[in-house]
């Protein structure tokens, strides 16, 4: 049997396995918005915490992570590090409070917080605008890295843009039935899966070398090891943007999932001890023997370090993890398409253009939407539009620097009021937009700081220097808050 | 409209109140330096020694590792009370 073939009959089976599940997802989800869109807040810590691991590795762990840390050694390391150890701690600052306001008030988008707290209209349209247009980038590495897997485990026979076709409609049918109650459950196979595969690769992988990588490495290629390799503005972009991912629309919608905030607190410990083990330390594992075992790759066929080796060592093998990184990529993707979906439907649609859709056409039109967003990424992907770790943190910076003040004024600073929140979002989001999609990282500096930096003077600012919300609306939702987290009476 | 602002306690912002939320406070901030220190290669300068057969900066960034993963345990363990009152 040929590779190409072994490499499809896996996928097909794979993909048999995820449809099944979408199928279960289908007959459990009721048409409503709250089911669609949420899984009918019913999330346990297991689910929660696979699902949160599973939507955030994404392509960009499994084929982009691999090779930055292929290009630049252990000082990338210890950034992955940083932000993988960061970003389970804000799922706890902010993800426990982001439940109490979502199970409390019932909200089912970020939009929903934001234009409830504020009271602003305005807060909600561009809260939705700037999450899709962030997300779309974001997404795309999901097809980009699926493409460039088929292709490179099939030899070429499977082009890139057949690839990540086949991708684009897997997930649309089993998202567009299941909705997110497929999702998530499919979430934890893909997550489960996508895990084991980066361990077993790992020790497979320094096995490979004959001995010990590092020492090899350390002879031959001293520099690696480095710790100035991976520059300082591109250190502190990433971690300013992965660590605080749960930012993200679709990671925020993942706190108003939950079951209950012991729920988030349980999953946010998880998270702690899965993603710096289990997502850091076998990516760099694979990243360094790469360097013994694939020595003179640059540029975009660093992103392809993965399929490449098992080309190359184990090509039967290949067929398996190709399907990984189809796990890897589609557990990020559905999820965004979901959300990307709730921000279209709940926000836009049904508040301004059929305000008398009931849950049932809501839920239809969610799902037409799906349908839409992903049409639109395909040919988006299809221009082939560059690295997938600066495309995957330059888009979802774009939603963490608007997303970020008007989050902290919701749930920490009662003194933030509308003005300041509502400016600091279009500033931070106009700023870390244009320094990525017209004037590209000015002085080498990544969007993200950018868009943080505008943002923050701008908060600032008009934060003392305009009105606060009235007082009975920072009781409403900060005398709540207090309340449950300091355990004092309100 | 008025001024008034609601009053969380735990003022100020930036000094926690209580010992517990200092020490998350005193580890985060310790964290971000060290992991700096690395970046700009004040720690690890060279790849020797190699610990348990590591070159000197990979072995840091694990123990950083190590001591991340206890110290989240941690927290969780001291938000007890907390952790209760959300379930």
């Amino acid at each position: 049997m040929s590779i190409t073939a072994v490499v499809i009959l896996v996928f097909i089976l794979y993909v048999f396995l995820t449809f099944v599940i979408g199928y279960y997802g289908w007959k459990k989800t009721k048409l409503t918005p709250e089911d669609y869109f949420l899984a009918g807040r019913t999330l346990g810590p297991l689910v929660l915490s696979l699902t949160l691991i599973a939507t955030y590795a994404s392509m960009w762990t499994f084929l982009g992570a691999v090779g930055t840390n292929y290009r630049f050694g252990t000082s990338f390391m210890s950034c992955m590090i940083t932000y993988n150890v960061l970003w389970p701690l804000m799922i706890w600052i902010f993800g426990v409070r982001m439940w109490l306001l979502g199970s409390k008030f019932g909200y089912i988008t970020p939009s929903d917080m934001f234009a409830d707290y504020y009271q602003s209209e305005a807060m909600r349209v561009i809260v939705a605008i700037i999450g899709i247009i962030a997300l779309i980038p974001y997404m795309s590495i999901q097809l980009l890295g699926g493409g460039l897997a088929f292709e490179a485990a099939t030899g070429g026979v499977i082009p890139f843009w057949a690839g990540a076709l086949i991708m684009v409609i897997v997930i649309a049918l089993y998202t567009f039935f299941g909705g997110l109650r497929a999702v998530v459950w499919s979430d934890v196979l893909q997550g489960l899966f996508f895990l084991i595969v980066l361990l077993v690769l790992a020790i497979w992988a320094i096995k490979l070398t004959g001995g010990n990588p590092f020492r090899i490495i350390a002879e031959k290629h001293p520099e690696i090891f480095d710790p100035g390799r991976f520059k300082w503005n591109m250190w502190f972009a990433f971690i300013m943007t992965w660590a605080f991912s749960p930012l993200l629309p679709h990671m925020m919608q993942r706190s108003f999932m939950a079951r209950s905030g012991k729920t988030i607190a349980q999953s946010a410990v998880s998270v702690a001890i899965l993603s710096p083990w289990f997502q850091t330390v076998t990516v760099m594992l694979i990243g360094i023997s790469a360097l013994v075992l694939l020595p003179g790759l640059t540029g975009k066929a660093t992103d392809a370090i993965i399929p490449s080796l098992l080309a190359k060592y184990a090509p039967y093998v290949g067929a398996v993890i190709t399907s990984a990184a189809f796990a890897a990529g589609m557990s990020t993707l559905d999820s965004q398409l979901i959300s990307a979906s709730s921000l279209l439907t709940q926000d836009i649609w049904v508040k301004y253009i059929d305000k008398e859709a009931d849950a049932r056409r809501q839920t239809i039109i969610g799902k037409i939407f799906v349908l839409v967003v992903t049409v639109v990424m395909f040919f988006f992907v299809l221009t082939k539009p560059g690295f997938i770790v600066v495309l995957g943190t330059a888009g979802a910076g774009i939603c963490i620097a608007a997303y970020i003040f008007p989050t902290i004024g919701v749930l920490f600073w009662p003194r933030v009021g509308t003005t300041a929140a509502l400016w600091s979002l279009i500033v931070a989001g106009a700023v870390a937009f244009i320094t990525f999609a017209i004037w590209k990282f000015p002085l080498g500096i990544y969007n993200t700081v950018w868009g943080m930096l505008a943002g923050l003077i701008t908060f600032l600012i008009l934060t003392w220097t305009t009105k606060p919300l009235p007082y009975e609306q920072q009781e409403r939702f900060h005398g709540y808050l207090t309340s449950v987290i300091h355990g004092e009476k309100r | 409209m008025s001024n008034e602002v609601y009053k969380i306690p735990n003022k100020p912002w930036w000094w926690p109140r209580s010992l517990k939320f200092r020490l998350v406070f005193i580890w985060i901030a310790i964290f971000f330096i060290l992991m700096n220190l690395q970046n700009f290669r004040v720690i690890a300068k060279s790849v020797y020694p190699f610990v348990f057969g590591l070159p000197f900066p990979l072995f840091f960034v694990f123990l950083i590792c190590v001591i991340s993963t206890i110290a989240i345990v941690g927290i969780y363990f001291m938000w007890k009370d907390l952790v209760k009152r959300l379930g």
